[in-house]
């Protein structure tokens, strides 16, 4: 008798653990974005308000399964939406390991091949998952309830470019009340066309190419104008960030986030008000 | 002189005798100090003879095992060369590591570091260019990032390369329905799969002293024998019990690779299980030092230049020997219980200190540094491991029936994981 009621009692206590993941698990009402600590390269997740996932770009190695794993619940191997910026391994590496764990609805990238080896490993991994894939580029876009992400490049000419940091897929998500700029590796001359076609005014900016001096130029910071960057960079050998980008980042007066001294960047953005959160 | 006299003294000189070899130690001034002690101990001509010609067989093994196994091949030149991936990759968050053996006319095995993609895997025939190094201790020759290009062949064995599998799926499992820092720890405590921590974890284990949780220690390894065998001991006597167990065990080492540290693991496990059931203490002697003569029969280098090797037999002797020497102390002169407590902690705290006492020296001499709060993160964990790996394996098991029952086993893993690696985090970030 007594073996019975604790049999009873462990199936309702794990009844309880289950509608507690259902009342708990649900999406929030704002938007939440990690640009995640993966070492040298880019990594960032935007929970959309009503949560649909969308990582953008996948760093240079399984680090992001560490970050995506402290970040989503155990039983949450869905994401919805994977943005790749240009093929370059810093970018790109980490989704290779991704696709192992995860499940993606949609690979979208800006379909300019990629020219190393680990290019074929994730070429082989997206067909072996049969997962779909978008080609965009500028003046493409997507729709999630009050979300939209606009994507502002690559034109044909850059698309060609030699230098694959002009390649860049640059997005622009509007969510939570803010804008949010994700420009991958861009130099001057594509932040400058940039600058100069579109109504940049952002509030979150994802400082291009790791803070390189050859980015984040005076005229594209002047239109931009962001109240806080981030710059997704680790251990290097490039000198990245560099005092140049940096100083020109403080001179606008936007506050800037580090990946390599404040971990991963938590935002919770809600009808406009930020909250920012470092992880030490 | 009785037959286990006989058989610990031939065996611990042989052991000696590649110990002078290695170190490159007069042979004949510790042959001459050798037969000076047994002429006072014991005096037998006979049996002294034998213990000098065991002594000479273990100098001469050392040099005829180096002899047959000889390194092929030049230092800081560029070449090209044919190797078989001669192990289970380590496939690390950031890189590979592959361990090869070289082919004709090379010979000898070195360590590749290569990009996490594209993966390589066991038994592939691979052709290698570029600069074989030597490491600063001399013991490891290795290639970073050289040019590989694959043959498409396979050299490696098909039993390995099944099981290698086979325990592939099984991690997977762990994984499924793990968060990558649990599963990675969970998969370490149960397979000694330890290529995706990160590196402020490993940190962390060193600092705390727990480093040995996921090495797939000889304790991991008796926590399964004992577990195991408290299930068998269910349904059959209790030497019955004993002996599946063991069974088991090596069937799970040829699953988890076969590869030198897990046999060792597994030979200690196993002693360690015998040294419990049996308390005549000439047995466990003879069980020890045997255990290590064939282990250096396989591989004489262990001795001197395996720490791993020497921190497994310095913790073995400190739980046989000093183990009921401290419990002793506490509570004949103490007066302090020795036993019991909460998930026995008394037990668990007494059982670190004599191995940690016995292998203090070595961790001193080799490491330079010694965690203070080794011991108290280990009795904090140590007493929840068995359950810990009990629960693991059953979040595995389900894993390959449902994944639904596999995920709530896994929710009640993760709960004793998360402590465990708090706990760990907590101390190695305090004695950082």
């Amino acid at each position: 008798m007594k073996s019975l009621s604790s049999i009873y009692l462990g199936i309702f206590l794990l009844n309880c653990l289950v509608w507690y993941w259902v009342a708990v698990g649900g999406p929030r009402s704002y938007l939440n974005l990690y640009f995640m600590d993966i070492g040298q390269g880019d990594s960032a997740l935007a929970i959309l308000p009503g949560g649909v996932k969308i990582l953008f770009d996948g760093g240079p190695d399984k680090s992001l399964l560490n970050d995506l794993g402290k970040i989503l619940p155990a039983t949450d191997r869905r994401i919805d939406l994977v943005i790749l910026s240009h093929p370059q391994a810093d970018h790109f590496t980490g989704f290779i390991s991704l696709l192992d764990r995860y499940e993606v609805s949609y690979f979208i990238w800006n379909g300019r091949q990629g020219e190393t080896e680990s290019w074929k490993s994730l070429a082989s991994a997206l067909k072996e998952k049969h997962v779909n894939t978008l080609r965009l580029m500028e003046g493409d876009g997507i729709k999630y309830r009050e979300s939209e992400i606009k994507f502002l490049s690559p034109d044909e000419t850059e698309l060609g470019d030699t230098e694959l940091n002009n390649t860049v897929l640059a997005a622009e998500l509007f969510s939570g009340g803010v804008k949010t700029l994700f420009i991958g590796d861009i130099g001057f001359d594509v932040e400058r066309r940039l600058a100069g076609k579109y109504d940049m005014n952002i509030d979150i900016l994802k400082v291009a190419h790791h803070g390189s001096k050859y980015s984040s130029g005076d005229e594209f910071l002047a239109e931009a104008t962001p109240a806080v960057s981030v710059i997704q960079v680790g251990k290097n050998t490039y000198g990245h960030p560099t005092k140049d980008a940096l100083d020109r980042l403080a001179a606008i007066g936007s506050a800037i986030y580090r990946n390599d001294l404040a971990g991963t960047v938590h935002i919770e953005a809600d009808e406009g008000r930020l909250n920012i959160f470092k992880e030490r | 002189m009785r037959a286990y006299d006989i058989a610990f003294y031939i065996s611990f000189s042989f052991i000696v005798g590649i110990g002078i070899a290695s170190l490159s130690l007069n042979f004949f001034l510790v042959a001459a100090v050798a037969a000076l002690v047994w002429w006072v101990k014991d005096g037998r001509f006979f049996w002294g003879c034998m213990v000098l010609l065991s002594l000479l067989f273990g100098s001469f093994y050392y040099h005829f095992y180096h002899s047959e196994n000889k390194q092929n091949f030049p230092l800081d030149e560029q070449i090209t060369f044919e190797a078989v991936v001669s192990g289970y990759p380590k496939s690390g968050l950031t890189d590979q590591q592959l361990d090869v053996a070289l082919q004709k006319p090379y010979g000898g095995e070195v360590r590749l570091y290569v990009p996490l993609y594209p993966e390589f895997s066991y038994g592939e025939v691979l052709i290698i260019t570029g600069k074989i190094t030597e490491s600063a201790s001399g013991r490891l020759h290795y290639v970073n990032h050289p040019l590989i290009k694959d043959t498409g062949l396979n050299g490696g064995s098909y039993l390995r390369l099944k099981l290698f599998s086979f325990k592939e799926s099984l991690v997977t499992k762990i994984f499924r329905v793990l968060p990558e820092e649990k599963a990675a720890f969970l998969s370490g405590l149960l397979f000694g799969e330890r290529a995706e921590f990160s590196d402020s974890f490993v940190t962390s284990l060193k600092n705390s002293g727990t480093t040995h949780l996921v090495a797939l220690s000889g304790y991991n390894i008796s926590i399964i024998t004992v577990g195991l065998g408290s299930v068998f001991a269910y349904f059959t006597k209790r030497r019955t019990a004993f002996w599946l167990s063991v069974l088991f065990v090596i069937a799970f080492v040829i699953m988890t690779g076969a590869e030198e540290s897990v046999v060792r693991a597994a030979v200690m496990g196993i002693v360690f299980l015998v040294s419990r059931q049996n308390s005549r203490l000439y047995s466990v002697r003879n069980a020890i030092t045997l255990t290590a003569a064939i282990m250096l029969l396989l591989n004489p280098d262990l001795l001197v230049f395996n720490v791993g090797f020497q921190l497994s037999f310095a913790a073995l002797i400190g739980l046989v020997y000093i183990q009921p020497l401290l419990k002793e102390l506490l509570q004949r002169l103490l007066k302090v219980k020795a036993e019991g407590g909460f998930l026995n902690w008394r037990e668990n705290a007494l059982q670190t200190a004599s191995a940690q006492f016995a292998a203090f020296p070595i961790i001193i001499g080799t490491f330079g540094y010694f965690s203070p709060w080794s011991l108290l993160a280990n009795v904090l964990i140590l007493g929840l491991m068995p359950i810990t790996m009990f629960l693991g394996f059953v979040t595995v098991v389900l894993g390959l029936i449902s994944y639904h029952l596999s995920l709530l086993a896994a929710w009640i893993t993760g709960l004793f994981l998360g402590y465990e690696i708090f706990i760990i985090n907590l101390f190695g970030n305090i004695s950082s």
